[in-house]
């Protein structure tokens, strides 16, 4: 992993890139903006909706994915290794058909599903959208927990177990935070390649950012403009995550007394 | 086996502190603890010495169940220990026992074993709280009144990697302090550190011998350990070789495998 301040070579893109923009913004064509604004920042929303609740919910899982790796018991080691390797191995536009298509074209044929609370959330693409890109988070970073928790010197865990603590205690207090401190540095780049996994959710109709600037380029008929705006937002939404974990690690890494 | 002092290994050597009898421990195909007997009283400061992997570690983490031995009884603190037998591995019965015993023996380690995400102060407060349910203000002053007596007061905001081994060593043993243990198991707390740094870790050591705390230590520092201790157990290829006080052990009666032992290891 790269180090992920602001070196000079850094400076010098942001100034060519806002020197860009300048000349952008006032040669080419902005005046569809007004009135696709909604539209956008709707799409913005569900992005970034989406975004944070699947690297969350991802994340979590893969707490328990990584730990059952280096642990056990055996059998569900095998499972989350399992887990890992078709999530990992499959391409996740696959997933999100198969959930969408597959799992979604499933549910109408359950006895009571049409009547019950729940149609109507099934028949939205969101929980699908979110599913598909909860799993592929918890299986890549099921992956990356393993290694964080077998990476934590086995000497930590015996401290803490010759001084009568529970496993569980072991777990929360010094094993979990251990490891979620050795992946700070990885974890920035996965959660900006998770942004950029987003608009593949748009290929079963939720209209997240992308799928919103697909609509202009339609509509207006406008080929570059929506496009350099598009990527202009995803370039900031990165930007912004890698800011975040810059001052994260500052707080959290500095101590691990690791390289 | 040659046993110069023979400990009371009697059936109800009620007020030993530890006591192991005919303790077995093997990896695999290798025994490498081959029937150890001893037992320490309240106040004992055993000194257990022997050449490089002739069990001395592994018989000491067999002491708090780091390692499970695979064979003979352990009594700790007055308990005896059961073990069952699970999916052909050899366990301690009663993992509540264990945690609740494990509480009462303090261990230090060769290599520290600091938590690095907590500092100084955290890292000795962190059992008191976790394991026996004190309030985080009377375990915090607690760990001053601790960092203040090994010497570490004016760092207990700082973080283990910024300490030298000897002061993260010194923040070891009050983190093991902390918890009032009754008995103290090191593991060659010296051997990781520059020779600079050794005095100030032993001299801790020697304090606490000096207040009647039941230890063992295992160590390569011969003088210091004929010093500290009221007794001395040279281990062997997995045996007790020779045992009792320092100038028997080291004395003129020594025996001809101590004797090779501590030509090399130079008696300073
Ligand atoms: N977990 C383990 N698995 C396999 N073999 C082990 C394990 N732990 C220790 N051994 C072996 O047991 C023997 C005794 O090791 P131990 O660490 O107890 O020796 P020691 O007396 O402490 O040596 P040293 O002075 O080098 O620390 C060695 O041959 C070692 O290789
Ligand atoms: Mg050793």
């Amino acid at each position: 992993m790269t180090e992920r301040r602001l070196p000079p070579h850094r400076l010098a893109l942001i100034a060519a890139a806002v020197g860009g923009i300048a000349l952008l913004a006032t040669t080419l064509r902005w005046d569809w903006l007004p009135e696709y604004r909604e539209a956008i920042l709707g799409g913005l929303w569900l992005t970034l909706t989406l975004l944070v609740t699947t690297s969350v919910a991802g994340f979590l899982l893969a707490i328990p994915l990584g730990l059952v790796q280096v642990r056990g018991p055996r059998p569900l080691a095998w499972l989350a290794r399992g887990f890992c390797t078709l999530i990992r191995g499959t391409p996740l536009l696959l997933q999100v058909w198969l959930l969408y298509y597959g799992l979604g074209s499933l549910f109408p044929y359950l006895p009571g599903v049409r009547q019950s609370w729940l149609w109507p959330y099934l028949t939205d693409p969101w929980p699908y959208a979110f599913l598909a890109l909860t799993i592929s988070f918890a299986g890549y970073e099921g992956e990356v927990m393993r290694g964080a928790f077998a990476g934590v010197p086995k000497g930590e865990l015996e401290a803490a177990r010759s001084l009568g603590m529970h496993p569980f205690t072991i777990l929360r207090r010094i094993w979990l935070p251990r490891a979620v401190q050795r992946v700070l540095p990885t974890l920035n780049g996965e959660l900006i390649i998770q942004l950029k996994a987003t608009p593949l959710v748009a290929t079963i109709a939720a209209v997240d950012a992308y799928a919103v600037f697909g609509r202009i380029r339609q509509e207006t008929l406008m080929v570059y403009e929506p496009l350099l705006l598009m990527a202009l937002i995803y370039l900031v939404l990165a930007g912004l995550i890698t800011l975040a974990f810059g001052a994260l690690e500052r707080r959290w890494s500095r101590h691990s007394g690791e390289p | 086996m040659t046993t110069l002092h023979a400990a009371p290994h009697t059936a109800a050597d009620d007020d030993a502190i530890i006591e192991i009898r005919d303790l077995r421990k093997s990896f695999g195909q290798t025994e490498v603890l081959k029937g150890i007997s001893l037992s320490a009283h309240r106040g004992d400061v055993i000194s257990l010495i022997g050449s490089s992997g002739s069990g001395k570690s592994t018989l000491l983490r067999c002491l708090n169940l780091l390692e499970t031995p695979s064979a003979g009884t352990l009594r700790l603190l007055g308990e005896p220990l059961p073990f069952r037998e699970r999916g052909g591995q050899r366990e301690p019965a009663d993992r509540r026992q264990l945690r609740r015993l494990r509480a009462r023996l303090g261990m230090v380690f060769q290599g520290f074993n600091l938590w690095p995400h907590l500092t100084l102060e955290a890292n000795v407060m962190e059992a008191p709280v976790q394991v026996l349910g004190r309030s985080r203000d009377a375990a915090r002053a607690e760990a001053r009144r601790l960092l203040e007596r090994v010497g570490l007061h004016h760092l207990r905001d700082a973080y283990p990697a910024t300490l030298s081994g000897g002061q993260q060593q010194r923040g070891a043993i009050a983190r093991a302090l902390a918890m009032s243990p009754e008995v103290l198991l090191f593991d060659e707390p010296t051997s990781a550190l520059d020779p600079e740094l050794v005095g100030e870790v032993l001299a801790v050591i020697r304090d606490l011998a000096e207040e009647g705390r039941t230890m063992l230590i295992v160590t390569h520092e011969m003088q210091f350990a004929a010093d500290v201790a009221n007794r001395v157990i040279f281990l062997d290829q997995g045996e007790i070789a020779a045992e009792g006080p320092p100038d028997q052990v080291f004395g003129s009666t020594r025996t001809e495998r101590l004797t090779r032992f501590l030509g090399t290891a130079a008696l300073t």
